[in-house]
């Protein structure tokens, strides 16, 4: 279990947990850094991919996110976890830059051919944590059907509205509504105790 | 009929709470769901809590395709924060300026003075070891792509074969939906009653999993803050059961699905209605019933 102690300078840092990663990174502390990168680059380095498409813009957007918890870290803690914020930061970030170079369009037609990387790191144990979390989340995405899956990742990964959703799969705007909020309130419930 | 207090416990809370929260998470509220969601988290400052695990359940997409950055990233990112002081550039500091080794001592050659003699050989060695880092690095970037493109196809099976885990699923799902509408027990149709005499649903209710199908026909939506819900009269419980509650878009004719709260509603109905109701009303007791069984 994590704690809220600072560790002295020889001790471990991956059992500080991430509020008190986060106020070690606002007094300047680059160990802290080093250990919040470890904990959750691969899950910004996943959002960015799947979105950005390319190695080298992934790795762009990964280093400027965690550049930004260097330099100014805006995180709420009372808006929910740590991870969910660098989540959704990258999502926005990787959404800004694909509109702004116009590469809807290419987005859409690469859509079936995103390029994901499951390499692991040296560390065991945070590979066990990840591959556990990575496994929860995919079961719980199976409990999705093809369609309502569709939706949400249509939804999270390439920003579009639901009317523009709608348009692209040409179903009524109605449906679209309602399949994605039953996925989400399904996948929801299905992670009630790991949110 | 009498209304009981409502229940905090999200599991208790009416399915529209849940679709407000769901669509706020989304960010696919209309005004007018935006102004209820608004009143109702004034009213229950608890639902702020659940508002947020649904941004975060929306957050964890990305989990499920989380992949590692290139080694170099950690340590490209260490030079922007601090240039100069990272580890790797300081141990190859470290190195350059470590002092002879005691055969390179007893040979003189310390690298700062090298003998005339062995001047050209050196030069060569230095200019093999670079071609040969330079191999190296090209190697090592080779086999990082190949290792992307490896996890791409593992990535893409993966996806396949749980498509293939989906589609088995919805054949059983469809079988059972069929066993259960070759049930008389199981399948019944409910007319409507009062201003809605026109409206039909027909209803299906799954054993297996103890879901809920419903087709409607002319059944009108509903403002936002009312609901449909579903009430059934069984043979080992007297009195109407609360079955769950569901909406209607005019725009979306397909089949509406829900779980029953209790066992009881897939028994032997001997009377099912459809009443309308306020989303906060308690589920104790039920409004204006619209639709019942004939």
């Amino acid at each position: 279990m994590r704690t809220d102690f600072l560790p002295g300078q020889s001790s471990d840092w991956s059992e500080v947990a991430d509020s008190a990663l986060l106020a070690a990174i606002k007094d300047r502390q680059v160990e802290a850094l080093q250990e919040m990168y470890r904990r959750h680059s691969r899950l910004v380095h996943g959002t960015a991919l799947r979105i950005l498409q390319t190695a080298d813009d992934a790795e762009d957007l990964t280093q400027e996110i965690f550049l930004q918890l260097w330099q100014k870290p805006r995180y709420d803690a009372s808006r929910g976890k740590l991870s969910t914020y660098l989540s959704l930061l990258t999502r926005s970030r990787a959404l800004d830059r694909v509109r702004s170079r116009g590469a809807k369009s290419r987005l859409a037609h690469r859509w079936h051919h995103s390029q994901v990387s499951s390499a692991m790191t040296n560390n065991p144990l945070e590979n066990a944590h990840q591959s556990e979390q990575v496994q929860r989340v995919r079961q719980a995405l199976m409990t999705l059907t093809p369609t309502e899956r569709e939706v949400l990742e249509i939804a999270y990964y390439e920003g579009l509205s639901q009317s523009q959703v709608a348009q692209r799969l040409n179903i009524p705007l109605g449906t679209v509504k309602t399949r994605s909020r039953t996925a989400l309130k399904k996948l929801r419930r299905t992670l009630k105790d790991h949110l | 009929m009498t209304r009981s207090n409502i229940s905090y416990s999200p599991d208790d809370w009416p399915e529209a709470w849940h679709d407000l929260l769901a669509g706020a998470a989304l960010g696919d509220l209309t005004t007018a769901e935006q102004t209820e969601l608004d009143q109702l988290l004034q009213q229950h400052p608890e639902l702020q809590a659940e508002l947020h695990a649904y941004e975060a359940a929306f957050a964890t997409l990305p989990e499920a395709l989380a992949s590692s950055p290139s080694p170099s990233l950690e340590q490209r990112l260490l030079q922007q924060i601090q240039p100069g002081q990272t580890g790797s550039s300081a141990s190859v500091s470290t190195h350059l300026k470590r002092d002879p080794t005691p055969d390179q001592a007893s040979s003189g050659q310390t690298g700062s003075n090298p003998s005339p003699l062995v001047g050209a050989p050196r030069l060569w060695k230095w200019a093999f070891g670079l071609a040969a880092a330079g191999l190296l690095l090209g190697l090592g970037w080779q086999n990082y792509r190949l290792r992307q493109s490896l996890a791409v196809k593992v990535q893409k099976l993966a996806q396949a074969e749980a498509t293939i885990t989906q589609l088995e699923d919805a054949q059983q799902e469809a079988n059972a939906v069929l066993a259960s509408v070759q049930n008389p027990d199981a399948a019944y149709t409910l007319q409507g009653a009062g201003q809605l005499d026109e409206a039909a649903i027909a209803l299906v209710t799954i054993t297996s999993d103890r879901q809920a199908r419903l087709i409607f026909h002319d059944l009108p939506p509903l403002p936002a803050d009312q609901v449909y819900r579903f009430w059934a009269e069984t043979d080992a419980q007297a009195g109407l059961t609360y079955c769950g509650e569901f909406t209607v878009a005019s725009e979306n004719l397909a089949p509406i699905a829900w779980t029953l709260p209790v066992p009881a509603c897939q028994s032997q109905t001997t009377l099912a209605a459809v009443t309308v109701d306020q989303v906060t009303d308690s589920t104790a007791s039920g409004g204006e019933v619209v639709l019942i069984t004939r």
